[in-house]
């Protein structure tokens, strides 16, 4: 029976695939502009998707946190460690959601500088072009569609990362004021 | 550190900006393409008498987004007061001259050869006949030129159709 299902996921997601190809080649051959653009937003969201759901994380558990509500550690926990192992060998349970929210956010870091030098020299070959530096008549606007297409996942991945930094700074204040009422009780 | 609303209301307008980019954009490659399909008529913007060649030098518009071709020229020789060149006529002289889209071009009209440098008053009528890529009909365009008078704005260079074949 599991068979027999998997079987049918893989026929439909190969017809899937099969459309979208025709779809897209479709585009290509009536405009090249436009399959320019489709294809500029799926590939920079490719490159973008962990940095959107990570951040959009980020800023949905910190905000979860703020508000007094239960986060999951073992979760977050996930996010920063490869393995259940490395969290235990680097004693990430000991650790608080908001510290480990704050590494999750740091480890992002490399992919977002890359993601932001992706866009940056696209955007600078449009530039180039837009400005008759270079110019071509074939690529000129292909060049500008693709960016037009890649800005979307920019905007959206710039958005959230300054919304998962708001939260995460007040959750990282909360933590420490809870940190600092625990030191007094104990006193 | 901005408050999430103010960020929220940030990337509002950022994405509001970027859609209307995306929409100018599409919009701007579908009115081009369809100007480029539709050809222009020339516009003579200036004549210049250059005495050395002997020929008028006509500086053309070509206001369309296809080319066109300049395929024959004529002209009539009309002697002004100062002149003692007598009237002449010359009838379908074939040249070849491409006017890209969108750009000024100099286009030469030999006068006569032997014949004497021009004098003020002298007037020289010119046809150019010229195609575009879409049909095979000829079109043309005729400027009246007289030495020594200023070029006036009211062009009377006319375009209509000759007929086709």
């Amino acid at each position: 029976m599991e068979r027999i299902i998997w079987w049918i996921a893989l026929i439909l997601f190969a017809v899937a695939v099969a459309l979208g190809l025709f779809v897209l080649a479709a585009a290509v051959a009536s405009n090249p502009e436009t399959a320019a653009f489709v294809f500029g937003f799926l590939g920079f969201w490719l490159f973008a998707n962990r940095l959107i759901f990570g951040f959009g994380q980020i800023a949905n558990l910190a905000s979860a946190f703020v508000e007094g509500e239960e986060v999951n550690k073992e979760e977050v926990a996930e996010k920063v460690a490869k393995s259940p192992e490395e969290a235990k060998l680097r004693r990430l349970e000991e650790l608080g959601v908001a510290t480990l929210l704050a590494m999750w956010r740091s480890s992002l870091e490399p992919f977002k500088y890359a993601y932001y030098f992706g866009f940056f020299l696209l955007f600078l070959f449009a530039v180039m072009f837009e400005l008759n530096i270079i110019s071509s008549i074939v690529f000129g606007p292909v060049v500008e569609a693709l960016t037009l297409g890649a800005a979307i996942p920019t905007v959206l991945v710039w958005g959230l990362e300054l919304l998962s930094g708001y939260y995460l700074s007040k959750a990282l204040i909360k933590a420490v004021q809870e940190l600092e009422k625990e030191k007094k009780e104990e006193k | 550190m901005k408050r999430p609303a103010a960020v929220l209301i940030l990337v509002g307008f950022v994405m509001l900006f970027l859609g209307w980019a995306i929409g100018t954009f599409f919009t701007q490659r579908t009115v081009a393409k369809a100007i480029a399909t539709i050809p222009g008529s020339p516009i003579v913007l200036s004549a210049k008498y250059d005495k050395e060649k002997h020929a008028i030098l006509y500086s053309m518009l070509n206001p369309g987004g296809m080319p066109l071709t300049i395929v024959e020229e004529s002209f009539v020789f009309t002697p002004g007061s100062e002149s003692k060149e007598k009237g002449y006529v010359v009838s379908h002289l074939p040249v070849h001259v491409v006017l890209p889209p969108g750009v000024v071009t100099e286009v030469e009209l030999k006068l006569k050869a032997g014949t004497e440098k021009l004098q003020i008053g002298d007037a020289v009528l010119a046809t150019f006949t010229y195609v575009h890529p879409l049909s095979k009909d000829l079109y043309s365009v005729i400027h009246p030129f007289t030495m020594g008078v200023k070029e006036q704005k009211k062009e009377k260079a006319q375009t209509g159709k000759e007929g086709g074949k």
